[in-house]
């Protein structure tokens, strides 16, 4: 009712900021318990970490954003990965002809599981569960289950190179994609169509939106952060191993929803992707580095979530009720 | 003494920033029809839900049977034999009519669920509201007057004494809704106590015992129904404050600007011509069922027609999906507001310029500047009450949602807007407002294409109105000619 005497609180603030604050705390929490979580070498590390799952996560936010959920990011992220390799190491093309290709590829992937939710009128998950083990089909087929070995010197730069000798190229490509993406959402049609279209699809539509091309576009750049997450982890092993990617899914899922997108659709940013990425590394990494049981990372992330979605979902109650 | 298997005392409700009844006593007798009568938003939806333990009243008593009831939740309501039909049926489309009506209400043998009985006795309760199907047919195969007597059902199912109906004839035929009528009256003479709610005054004035008229949030009369006419409710039902609509007279001299050929699509719509000159306003009327909201959705693009040709200003036209419709210069406000209008979370501002997006972006940018300024201007000129332009639109009254939609449209340059039931839900004077708004953008040379079901509307806001009845175009005519509600209806069933 009084807008005038609202307070400063915690609460007011949108999630993702809400978010930051406790993240910033944390890491000073952090650094007073062990000032080895400062260090360059943890810091570097950490930074690269979280590069790959957040760099998904982008591409996953957009697709909660439309309503739909993206299963097949795993899939997606170990076939750019092995076919990337596969062509670079067994047919000796450069990296710098085989990257864009891969990513036209997997951009049209994404567009096929578009495809099938839009005109075929198929359910996001069950569609990208689908897709996304043929995905992972592929890399067992071309690889027999064996990693590709010997990948070049410029590609393996990509992936372990450091600008200044401090920050890892993956996170620069994360910080870029971040500052692209949340530039496209704020101030391109698209952007605004997809919240439009996740907000109410059907109002979207009568407005003149042509949805179903909205969404399609939606999961090709889903798919396409999916193969740089993938590229780049390859980039930075050396070799491609079959398995990469594959545990990507769910933490590109956590990220997005821990920096308070909705998997209803509508609402959600992508600064908050990278909050929440950022969130789940540092969590990960105070586990290490406090010496607590590994075992325990996944209990603890599922609390933090929970507590994460719970504040969201007070806080939209409290807003309804008002 | 009366015999009250009911008496509801001095009951106050708010909510933040209403007050939604405020000391309301209502009595309903044993074995009678007792109508509730009242504009949108006069208290009878929340009098009821308090009734079945759905809100709390913050004062007052309720007494079923003379004894002092404390209800805190529909099962409570329902056990006391209390039941209600509700407007929106809540039916699981996917399981039987038998589950249905057995759902909450279980008939359990000794290893569970014991369908034979359930479908003996399903059968049974089916019978008695004149519903002979099969208890095991899926619910989403039935019609919608079928699926309101499942609902029914169930609440005789729990042998309720005293039954509310919400609405209940709003989706039905006129024939089906004679036999809901019947079937009121029916079980009325087996001892059932009934409240009806309704908007239809001959429904309540043809069907009742007795008429409690609410306005406001307070009781204006209660009166036997031998002892009143329409007018009298009508009166009470506005009370002074409602200024009569009255009909402004228009010259339209505008050149032909849309023109509709043949347009067929199964059996929603069949051979449907008209045309409409620049800066009209053309009214689509008939009853539920007509096909008129489906005849617009084709037009615009949002169904696809299955044959028919249309002409935009003397160019023959295809369209194919609603962008395309938008591109074409035409608009478009849903039926269901909530539902298909508007983004619930997005600011208003936002709402506002969804269709021109495109056209905002600049230098590879979206101009929120010119966003906002385009925004205000339309707050300002069609006054639409908001805090401010980044207001979420959900927290917006209907009526100015309603402004904020159209004003998508006017900003984007339509210059022929179809709308579906565009003053539904919308009080009174948010009403009036829309009118002047309508006949201030057709001035300007807007054409607009009304689709509605009060036939009220259409004659005071129309300069020619359509009437079709079951996909067929019946007539079309003067708005001049129509002098009442009668003669709409007789058009149609003609």
């Amino acid at each position: 009712m009084d807008n005038t005497k609202k307070k400063f609180s915690l609460m007011n603030l949108p999630t993702e900021y809400m978010m930051l604050v406790v993240l910033i705390v944390l890491c000073v929490i952090l650094s007073i318990m062990k000032p080895a979580f400062y260090s360059s070498f943890n810091v570097s590390t950490l930074i690269r970490t979280i590069s790959w799952t957040t760099i998904v996560a982008f591409g996953q936010t957009l697709v909660l954003l439309t309503g739909g959920i993206d299963l097949s990011v795993a899939g997606i992220a170990g076939m750019s990965g092995i076919l990337s390799a596969w062509f670079m190491v067994n047919a000796g093309i450069p990296p710098f002809i085989v990257i864009p290709c891969v990513l036209i590829l997997a951009f049209v992937c994404g567009c096929v599981n578009g495809l099938l939710i839009t005109k075929v009128g198929m359910i996001p998950f069950i569609v990208t569960l689908a897709t996304g083990q043929i995905f992972t089909g592929v890399i067992y087929v071309i690889t027999q289950g064996h990693p590709i070995l010997g990948i070049p010197d410029s590609a393996v730069k990509l992936g372990q190179g450091m600008l200044f000798g401090k920050i890892p190229f993956p996170t620069i490509a994360m910080v870029i994609l971040c500052i692209v993406l949340s530039y496209v959402m704020k101030y391109t049609p698209f952007g605004r169509y997809v919240y439009a279209v996740g907000g109410n699809k059907t109002a979207a539509t009568i407005a003149g939106v042509k949805s179903d091309k909205v969404t399609i576009l939606v999961y090709g750049i889903s798919s396409v952060m999916a193969s740089i997450g993938g590229i780049l982890i390859t980039c930075r092993l050396g070799t491609a191993q079959p398995t990469v990617g594959a545990d990507w899914v769910m933490p590109s899922v956590t990220a997005a929803a821990i920096g308070g997108t909705s998997l209803a659709g509508g609402r959600g940013t992508i600064i908050g992707a990278l909050i929440g990425g950022c969130f789940m590394g540092v969590v990960q990494n105070a586990i290490t580095i406090l010496a607590i049981s590994a075992y325990w990372t996944q209990i603890i992330t599922g609390i933090i979530i929970l507590i994460a979605i719970a504040i969201d979902c007070i806080k939209s109650k409290r807003l309804n009720q008002a | 003494m009366d015999n009250y298997i009911l008496q509801m005392k001095d009951i106050s409700k708010s909510f933040p920033g209403v007050k939604a009844l405020q000391h309301v006593t209502i009595e309903v007798r044993q074995g009678e029809i007792h109508g509730l009568i009242g504009e949108n938003g006069a208290g009878k939806s929340t009098l009821m839900k308090v009734l079945m333990g759905i809100y709390h009243a913050e004062e007052g008593d309720i007494l079923l049977e003379g004894r002092k009831l404390k209800i805190s939740g529909p099962k409570e309501a329902i056990d006391q034999g209390i039941g209600m039909v509700p407007q929106e049926l809540n039916l699981n489309p996917f399981v039987s009519a038998a589950e249905n009506i057995y759902l909450g209400n279980e008939i359990k043998g000794p290893r569970g669920i014991d369908w034979k009985r359930t479908n003996e006795e399903a059968k049974k309760v089916m019978a008695s509201v004149g519903l002979e199907i099969n208890p095991n047919v899926i619910v989403n195969r039935l019609s919608a007057a079928q699926q309101q007597l499942i609902q029914l059902s169930r609440v005789l199912a729990t042998g309720a004494k005293l039954l509310i109906f919400d609405e209940p004839t709003a989706s039905l035929t006129t024939k089906e809704t004679e036999t809901l009528l019947n079937l009121m009256r029916k079980l009325r003479d087996e001892g059932k106590t009934i409240i009806f709610i309704t908007h239809h005054l001959d429904e309540l004035l043809s069907t009742t015992d007795r008429i409690t008229v609410l306005r406001d949030g307070q009781v204006v009369s209660v009166d036997e129904t031998s002892t009143i006419d329409e007018s009298d409710l009508i009166e009470e039902m506005a009370g002074k404050k409602m200024a009569k609509q009255t009909r402004v007279e228009r010259t339209v001299n505008g050149e032909e600007i849309l023109k509709v050929e043949h347009f067929s699509r199964g059996r929603e719509f069949r051979d449907i011509n008209f045309s409409v000159k620049k800066g009209e306003i053309f009214g689509i009327g008939g009853l539920v069922g007509a096909g008129r909201t489906e005849l617009i959705s084709a037009i615009f693009g949002i169904t696809r027609k299955e044959s028919g040709t249309l002409y935009l200003e003397g160019k023959q036209v295809d369209i194919k999906s609603p962008n395309e419709a938008v591109a074409l210069g035409m608009g478009f406000l849903p039926e269901e507001r909530r539902a298909h209008g508007i983004f619930p979370i997005l600011s208003v501002k936002e709402n506002l310029v969804v269709p021109m997006f495109h056209k905002l972006f600049k230098a590879g940018k979206i101009d929120y500047g010119e966003a906002k300024k385009i925004t205000e201007n339309y707050i300002e000129r069609i006054s639409i009450k908001t805090p401010s332009v980044e207001t979420q639109i959900k927290s917006l009254s209907g009526g100015n949602q309603q402004k904020v939609i159209l004003s998508r449209w006017l900003a984007e340059g339509a210059r022929v807007i179809f709308m579906d039931e565009p003053t539904r839900g919308i009080d009174v004077n948010a009403k009036a407002e829309i009118y002047d708004l309508i006949r201030e953008i057709t001035n300007d040379g807007v054409t607009v294409i009304v689709v509605s079901s009060e036939h009220e509307e259409l004659m005071l806001l129309c300069d020619r109105i359509m009437i079709m009845h079951e996909g067929e175009q019946k007539a079309i005519v003067d708005a001049k000619e129509i002098k009442t509600s009668q003669d709409i209806l007789e058009i149609a069933l003609r």
